[in-house]
């Protein structure tokens, strides 16, 4: 008897529908799986087969077949054990309740019949929502992450029996209940706060910038300057995510299997860094089944490469593409996928080798030739990327320990971030820019209009400051996010100021 | 007579003698009759082995100084020797002069008063802003800087004249086309058109070590003193200090923190060596013509308007360089407003600013 299962399968961050079909009949015992499934999913007739058994039901004799159409995309993963389990036991007509064609299923299933976890389940969801399935049955484990999703009905079941009985008896899974997005409590303790750095001031007021602009930001200092901690501290003033820009996160993060299940969802903007040994791939996404890389990972969040230079040339090349499109294509030889990837970099470097050169406190001994051929690491069009360059430098014993300043906690700058955030989703209402850093040239004509001594300022800065051409819109940019800071409809002289005085790598003072 | 003895000089250079022997053969032989002599007899025995000389008849026979002259024009480049006009009697008189000296550039600079300033590659910022400072005022009094291209000081006071369009030279201890180092290569350039650049050796000599060491010889043999902003212990300053001390050139450094190892080696000096430390351009200048004295005093340039906080900065920073840090403990501003000020005090040229968020006027 043939029987005819929903499911869903997951191609990059998209899912897509799939139906699971079993044809039993007579013959010698034979159990095969058609419909381009790779290893897990071959492997899933051997857990089928003891989780059926092990529920205390029947796994079909004679000869099977089970087809998961459409059959020319690859299958992955062992999310349809499920829907296969159910296949096999509809065939056999030991589900008498029609109503299974409303639903579509999605679990892995282990060898005593209980279902666990899989990944990717909110794009999964989104993709059935949007093809109108009335009902899906997922793993309980996902149920957190699942109840986000509006407009379908989800249901959470722990092992195969209750799916069975669900159908059968009276015994009904649960319905998952629906939680709000903006009633998550935002109460997550960061334990880097600004309150704890001390002094650093000028980075500080850099980083507020950077998060209200999201531009891309370096920090240039001696080793212990604090450079790492800083950027460590930056989640704590990263402005909140919307719905929208969570759901991306999370969707991303679940497809790459790196979501936490207690979380669901993710509502704090993801921060990143890989370590300098990463390779191209593992910053881009690649591998034989085009996983999202970590510049996906970090996408609506913070990008964080400490120690810029160390990291092969090859693989900060890579970053130039998507800074400027915000996506990344991944061509591998079983799909091509296309990822997200809206990140703000923030990077770390020393200023040479040896880590001093301009340093109050301690004394450079690299010579020039080694300075040139560190800074010769990164290349100009890179460089060219990031908007603001502050210079780190370490702090005085005295500072460290001056008990009378307080510093101001990430909470306050967060307020001032949001919003100013919230100023630029008004101006960008009904396009795709999300912030001030990824405006276009034409939003940047726009929304950046100087008066006539502003521009006079502008135009000295190049003559006098040797700023490369490249810095003008720049400038403008994040000259926009300091006025958006304090609420001002207009840019003005101080703005531009500010922002020009941190364009410090294009002066060429540093050498 | 000249081009006589440049082209008995170059057989010389081309064969690849001493120095020493170079002057001997200079006094026992002219072009003429070392063309003449047949086999190694005679009285070039006592001056020549007999691979030298079979290397000097080689050179002659084979035509190479006509080609040499030939390759100097096709590059651009002049040759002067030491019996040129243009070839300063005070180089002459020390202890073995350079018989030639190939140049690119203004060859009359090497008759103006030079001061040479050397120093450490491994230099502070302190070494490379007084560098920097020394040269352009001893540029500003007439004199011509000198210096060895090197990284670190060197690189420094060569910047420092030209960016006040004065006149300098560099000494190369490599040929001319085999710009040492490499990434001093524009700066070379620069320097051959709005100075000089001079070397003893052919155009595509790599420099070797002893080469430096010898170069030093000419720095202080064309100066009339030589000047150290800064040295460590072991610094091939050091040698032209000493070569400036047989040929009585002053000398003068300058002192330095003594906690810091680039200052050790001058701070050394003006332990050992009375009247050698100076503290502005002044006590240079004053050494030679007391006319030129430059006034070294700071004024802010009576029209340009400073508000309240823009004269306090500029106070501030007329006491010493102050870290961004610093001055906004100092001035109590809010960052944003002490960093869009120094900016536009930067773009007014009122100000500086340093690696590492250093300010200076």
């Amino acid at each position: 008897m043939l029987a005819k299962v929903k499911a869903l399968g997951l191609l990059g961050i998209e899912g897509y529908p799939l139906t699971v079909e079993a044809d039993l009949s007579n013959g010698l015992p034979k159990f095969d799986i058609v419909g381009l499934p790779d290893t897990a999913v071959k492997e899933s007739k051997e857990r089928v087969r003891s989780a059926i058994r092990n529920s205390g039901l029947k796994f079909p004799n004679g000869r099977t077949t089970v087809n998961l159409a459409p059959a020319d995309t690859k299958k992955e993963g062992a999310s349809y054990d499920l829907p296969i389990a159910m296949a096999l036991l509809i065939g056999q007509g030991l589900i008498e309740n029609m109503e299974y064609k409303d639903y579509a299923f999605l679990g892995e299933l282990s060898l005593d019949g209980s279902i666990h976890h899989i990944n990717g389940i909110l794009p999964l969801l989104i993709c059935a929502r949007n093809l109108g399935y009335k009902y899906v049955i997922i793993p309980t484990d996902n149920i957190y992450e699942a109840s986000f999703i509006d407009g379908i009905t989800t249901y959470g079941a722990d092992n195969l029996s209750q799916v069975v009985n669900h159908f059968n008896t009276e015994e009904k899974l649960i319905e998952r209940s629906k939680n709000n997005f903006n009633d998550l409590k935002r109460n997550k303790k960061f334990c880097n706060d600004f309150c704890y750095v001390r002094g650093q001031a000028s980075a500080k007021r850099a980083m507020e910038i950077s998060a209200s602009g999201g531009h891309n930001m370096m920090m240039i200092g001696p080793p212990g300057a604090g450079k790492t901690m800083l950027a460590k501290c930056m989640p704590s003033i990263l402005p909140d995510l919307t719905f929208e820009e969570a759901l991306e996160v999370t969707k991303i993060h679940s497809v790459a299997g790196v979501l936490d299940a207690k979380d669901g969802i993710i509502y704090e903007r993801p921060f990143r860094s890989p370590h300098h040994t990463a390779t191209s791939v593992a910053l881009t996404g690649g591998g034989p089944r085009s996983k999202p890389g970590e510049i996906s990972l970090a996408h609506n969040g913070v990008l964080f490469l400490d120690e810029l230079p160390e990291y092969p040339r090859n693989v900060l090349e890579t970053l130039r593409q998507p800074l400027e499109d915000g996506v990344i294509t991944v061509a591998r030889i079983n799909s091509t996928v296309e990822y997200p990837a809206e990140f703000m970099l923030i990077t770390s470097m020393n200023p040479c080798p040896c880590g001093n050169y301009g340093s109050r406190t301690k004394e450079c001994k690299c010579t020039q030739s080694q300075i040139h051929k560190y800074l010769d690491k990164l290349s100009g069009p890179l460089l060219d990327r990031i908007d603001l360059h502050i210079e780190v430098d370490s702090i005085s014993y005295k500072e460290l320990t001056d008990k009378d300043t307080l510093e101001e906690p990430s909470s306050k700058i967060r307020e001032r971030v949001n919003s100013a955030r919230a100023i630029q989703q008004k101006r960008f209402d009904g396009t795709k820019t999300k912030c001030n850093a990824k405006m276009s040239t034409e939003q940047v004509n726009m929304f950046c209009k100087l008066d006539k001594e502003s521009s006079d300022l502008l135009c000295n800065a190049f003559n006098n400051l040797n700023l490369s051409a490249r810095a003008h819109n720049r400038i403008l940019k994040v000259a926009r996010t300091i006025a958006d800071l304090e609420g001002k409809e207009n840019i003005e002289l101080s703005h531009l100021a500010e922002a020009i005085g941190y364009r410090t790598l294009d002066k060429k003072y540093w050498l | 007579m000249q081009s006589n003895n440049l082209e008995l000089y170059l057989t010389l250079i081309l064969s690849e003698l001493s120095l020493g022997k170079q002057k001997l053969m200079k006094e026992y032989f002219d072009m003429d009759n070392l063309r003449i002599v047949e086999g190694y007899t005679g009285d070039i025995v006592k001056i020549l082995t007999g691979q030298e000389f079979q290397a000097v008849k080689q050179t002659i026979l084979s035509g190479a100084v006509n080609k040499h002259l030939e390759e100097l024009s096709k590059l651009g480049m002049g040759i002067i020797t030491i019996d040129s006009e243009e070839y300063p009697e005070i180089l002459k008189n020390i202890h073995e002069p350079p018989l030639v000296l190939y140049y690119r550039g203004d060859i009359t600079l090497l008759k103006t008063d030079c001061i040479a300033i050397v120093g450490t590659r491994f230099c502070t910022r302190y070494g490379t802003t007084q560098a920097e400072r020394f040269a352009k005022d001893l540029c500003n009094a007439g004199f011509t800087i000198v210096s060895g291209l090197a990284e670190g000081i060197d690189t420094y006071a060569h910047k420092g004249a030209l960016s006040v369009k004065g006149k300098t030279i560099a000494v190369m201890a490599g040929g001319l086309k085999t710009i040492y180092p490499a990434i001093n290569a524009n700066l070379a350039r620069e320097i051959s058109e709005q100075g000089l650049l001079i070397s003893e050796n052919v155009p595509k000599f790599l420099p070797k070590k002893y080469a430096f060491a010898k170069r030093n010889r000419i720095i202080s043999g064309i100066s009339q003193g030589v000047f150290v902003p800064e040295m460590g212990i072991k610094s091939g300053a050091m040698i032209t200090l000493n070569y400036a001390n047989e040929e009585n050139r002053n000398i003068f450094v300058l002192p330095g923190n003594v906690t810091s190892s680039s200052s050790a080696g001058t701070n050394n000096i003006i332990r050992n060596l009375q009247g050698a430390c100076v503290l502005e351009p002044n006590d240079i200048i004053k050494n030679y013509n007391e006319h030129s004295l430059i006034n070294d005093k700071k004024t802010i340039k009576n029209h340009i308007q400073l508000d309240i906080y823009e004269k306090m900065i500029y106070d501030l920073l007329q006491v010493e360089e102050l870290h961004f840090d610093e001055l906004l403990q100092k001035t109590q501003l809010e960052p944003k407003k002490l960093t869009s000020m120094l900016t536009t005090m930067e773009i007014r040229g009122l100000i500086k600013k340093l690696a590492g968020n250093f300010f200076t006027v």
